[in-house]
């Protein structure tokens, strides 16, 4: 429960008003939207984006009420809150208690679902490794999750169904990475893998060593996740199996797919109004694919959207007025389109 | 004529069928309409997957539950069907796509009540040949069952549309009442019945009322120390299945957890398999744990709180004793518990409050356009401020009274002669989940043999006695021998021993030697 007050409280913190209590929201559920994605850059809180991946609104709701209820945060009106002093003095005690732990991205890993997909196919893999090599055939998978099941498969055939080096070789893998982890990690993981002679534990039952706290054992684990694909893609060479359970989970997830084929339209110089037209989609659309890819596209040319000057008059204002309210800094420069002050406002990292 | 027994051995591995299976197989064989009333924990699913190989053409199943479905599916895969595929709301566009493509004469199609009310669907399953469509516990299509769903309704529409192929009906509870209504709704044509007696011998049933929630946390632990695990331990809400798993980890009960819909999947995949594998042996839980659960060996059902209905009673106490050995219900109850189901109903059904408003708001509502599309109503939905349930509720009763159709809403229609239709129909359906209450109160209450009461309640008379039946014939906890559970917490070595004994067989442990390890 700590945890949960934590982080609610650190991203209140970090929003400050700028944003309604469903931009917060968003952000700890890790929505899949250019303004979530933008939001999470705009306030330097992009490591916690997603890291209430199963959080309800409901709970969400409730969560708010109980630190209102404890003096720690106020509503301004119905759909912004502040934080209040003791909520500070709170905040603060909590991030003594509780830290991210290193190595963990939610912006990079969870915001796409990279560290979930990985722990599928590693967690399915290691439970059908170990019960094939113990001529078991038939056991009930941890994951019921159709693409991942046939992953699995295509990564047995590609080995020629040899269980047995397969179990090895993965076994070296994992035991050279979780070898660089604090020991506590590593146990964190071993047990949450499910084998013939055990069933993988839940946070809750794994929270012992995380303060009691089933979140914190949570985010302590999806870390382990964020640190493989660190390490494995650092040096391929010393992972050849955890490597390739890479395949397919990269960079280019950071954009979605939909986003990612509109980039593909405008690099063969089709202008906006063509992509609309192709795609039949909403103007609005292309603008948030748009926003999607400044983000993640190392090489985003801004040029056909904006000046140097446009971007330079953006992040002056923003600065001189201290929001990141779209609204106010239009008031400024009503010359400029809201897309355009959203664009511009990428620059600002 | 084919020898069903001898296929069994090949196909299925099991020597002989369970009293009742070959009867209901012999029926679906011959084609007929068959509606079957199997108890709990008698092998229902055998009942069609054995038809299913047998038979030309695909199988449709209709299963109510998402969770159950999944673990249906899951455990029939598992066990080696790869036929065996499933199709709801959970998937993905993409996978929907290739399920719906992959189907074939030979496979055996789960699907939710809401994807085959789908018309793609239905025009995809049209063009394959079907050879059985399944209802799966079917009480749940009757509004006198205890888990009436709307969508269930239009399945005889969609039975007719797929060309009437043969019928089977499973449940493990009806009344007289819901099997009227089973044909009724499924529009079977003289089916064949198979009533089989719901009457659990082995499952020995205790009742036992406390002053307040004081007692009944003690008298719990008195019985906890008695009653055989492995053990499910029911609860009406969420916050209760935490809490006393919580409690009864600090009496030393370490192998307990708890289990609700609110978890995510993965965690209560992991849950269910600890307990499958009895590496946990109580779970503390809502109703949401035990449809697909198929547990041989659970010893004691344990409520902490008063069911809704009787057929929801045997339902869950009927995931003891799958093996056919003795096992123990026990039912804990105070007074105040009949606060929390009477809450449940009062929220099911709108008040004649709620409903003038809805109307009245609905009267003066102006719509941006008379074409109701999904953007319409989820506008119409927040401005009326319903939950979704009700909703879905609302909108079944306005098509069924011609109010809606696929276009428009028929405002002339939403007029006080709607109204009073809506209400009296509420007002009916409240009494009678209320009257099922009632039921199971009066069977707490009374004297005369809760077996007894349960049966007749199901319109069957009690045959013979039994020796040890139940607390109203004498049964008592004191009957039981203390149990003598010593602590043999597994335990875990090392996470690199750990590791090594899941992936590395036997006698090549240890050779893990430094050139491979990075340092």
């Amino acid at each position: 429960m700590n945890c949960f007050n934590w982080l609610m409280l650190q991203l209140i913190n970090y929003i400050n008003e700028q944003r309604t209590i469903g931009g917060i929201y968003h952000l700890l559920k890790g929505k899949r939207s250019a303004q979530t994605i933008q939001d999470a850059y705009l306030f330097k809180c992009s490591e916690y984006v997603g890291s209430l991946k199963a959080l309800t609104r409901q709970d969400y709701t409730e969560g708010l009420k109980k630190l209102e209820d404890m003096g720690w945060i106020c509503f301004q009106g119905s759909e912004t809150i502040k934080i209040t002093e003791s909520g500070e003095r709170k905040r603060r005690e909590l991030s003594r208690q509780f830290q991210l732990p290193e190595g963990y991205d939610g912006a990079k890993y969870e915001w796409n679902g990279s560290a979930g997909l990985l722990w599928e196919r590693l967690s399915l893999t290691v439970q059908s490794l170990s019960f094939l090599n113990r001529g078991q055939t038939s056991f009930l998978p941890v994951s019921y999750h159709q693409e991942t099941q046939m992953w699995v498969k295509q990564l047995f055939k590609y080995h020629s169904n040899n269980y047995r080096v397969l179990a090895e070789r993965l076994h070296l893998d994992l035991y050279n990475f979780l070898t660089d982890l604090p020991e506590r990690e590593g146990n964190l993981f071993v047990n949450r893998l499910t084998s013939p002679m055990r069933t993988g534990k839940t946070f809750k039952q794994l929270s012992e060593a995380y303060q009691n706290d089933p979140l914190y054992a949570r985010i302590h684990f999806q870390a382990i996740l964020h640190r493989c694909f660190v390490s494995v893609k650092g040096n391929q060479g010393s992972y050849p199996m955890l490597s390739q359970f890479l395949f397919g989970i990269n960079e280019h997830q950071f954009v979605t797919k939909s986003a990612k084929e509109t980039s593909r339209l405008l690099k063969q110089g089709r202008t906006i109004e063509e992509v609309k037209m192709l795609r039949g989609l909403k103007h609005s659309t292309i603008e948030d694919h748009l926003i999607e890819l400044a983000l993640y596209e190392p090489n985003f040319s801004y040029k056909p959207y904006l000046t140097y000057q446009h971007i330079k008059d953006v992040l002056s204002v923003a600065s001189k007025l201290k929001t990141k309210k779209l609204r106010l800094i239009k008031e400024q420069l009503p010359q400029l389109s809201y897309f355009q002050i959203r664009l511009a406002l990428t620059k600002q990292r | 004529m084919i020898n069903l027994t001898e296929l069994l051995k090949s196909k299925f591995g099991h020597d002989q069928f369970r009293p009742g299976q070959e009867e209901i197989i012999q029926s679906v064989l011959s084609k007929r309409d068959v509606l079957a009333i199997l108890p709990t924990g008698a092998g229902k699913t055998l009942c069609y997957h054995f038809p299913a190989k047998l038979m030309e053409g695909m199988t449709i199943v209709v299963s109510p539950l998402l969770s159950l479905m999944e673990d249906q599916v899951h455990q029939l895969r598992a066990a080696g069907d790869k036929n065996v595929v499933q199709l709801n709301g959970l998937l993905t566009f993409e996978e929907k796509k290739r399920i719906l493509r992959s189907l074939n004469k030979n496979s055996i199609l789960f699907i939710s009540p809401e994807m085959l009310t789908n018309d793609l669907v239905i025009r995809r399953v049209s063009g394959i040949q079907i050879g059985l469509f399944v209802v799966d516990e079917a009480h749940c299509i009757s509004q006198w069952g205890h888990e009436f769903r709307t969508d269930y309704l239009r399945l005889h529409e969609v039975k007719e549309r797929i060309g009437n192929p043969p019928c089977l009906a499973l449940t493990a509870t009806a009344t007289s009442q819901v099997e009227e209504d089973i044909i009724k709704k499924l529009a079977m044509e003289q089916p064949v019945i198979h009533r089989f007696s719901v009457n659990r011998k082995q499952i020995k049933l205790i009742t036992v009322e406390a002053f307040d929630k004081t007692e009944k946390l003690d008298l719990f632990f008195e019985h906890l120390k008695r009653l055989v695990k492995p053990a499910i331990i029911y609860t009406s809400t969420r916050k209760e299945a935490v809490a006393m798993a919580e409690t009864m980890k600090e009496k030393g009960y370490v192998d307990v957890a708890f289990y609700h819909g609110g978890m995510t999947k993965e965690d209560r995949l992991l849950i269910q398999h600890q307990f499958l594998n009895n590496e946990i042996n109580y779970i503390c839980s809502t109703n949401a744990f035990g449809m697909g659960i198929n547990k041989p060996n659970v010893r004691s059902v344990i409520h902490l709180h008063i069911p809704p209905s009787i057929e929801q009673y045997v339902q869950e106490i009927g995931r003891a004793g799958r093996d056919g050995q003795e096992s123990t219900a026990l039912l804990l109850y105070t007074k105040e518990d009949r606060a929390v189901p009477m809450a449940f109903i009062d929220q099911e059904f709108p008040t004649e409050r709620e409903l003038k408003t809805w109307f009245s708001v609905l009267k003066g509502w102006n719509p941006t356009t008379p074409l109701v599309d999904s953007s319409v109503m989820e506008e119409l939905q927040r401005v009326l401020f319903i939950d979704e349930t009700r909703w879905k509720m609302l909108l079944y009763y306005f098509r069924k009274f011609g109010a809606l159709d696929d276009k428009h809403i028929h405002m002339e229609r939403v007029n006080d002669q709607l109204f009073k239709k809506l209400y009296q129909h509420f007002l009916s359906r409240r009494k009678h989940k209320e009257n099922n209450f009632y039921q199971i109160e009066s069977l707490l209450n009374g004297k005369e043999c809760i077996r007894k009461g349960v049966l007749q309640y199901f319109g069957e008379e009690m045959t013979g006695t039994l020796k040890k039946c139940c607390s109203n014939c004498g049964l008592t906890i004191e009957n039981y021998p203390l149990n003598d559970y010593s602590q043999d917490e597994n335990t875990f070595a090392s996470w690199q021993e750990e590791l090594e004994n899941i992936l590395v067989p036997y006698n090549r442990r240890g050779l893990l030697n430094e050139t491979s390890r990075h340092n």
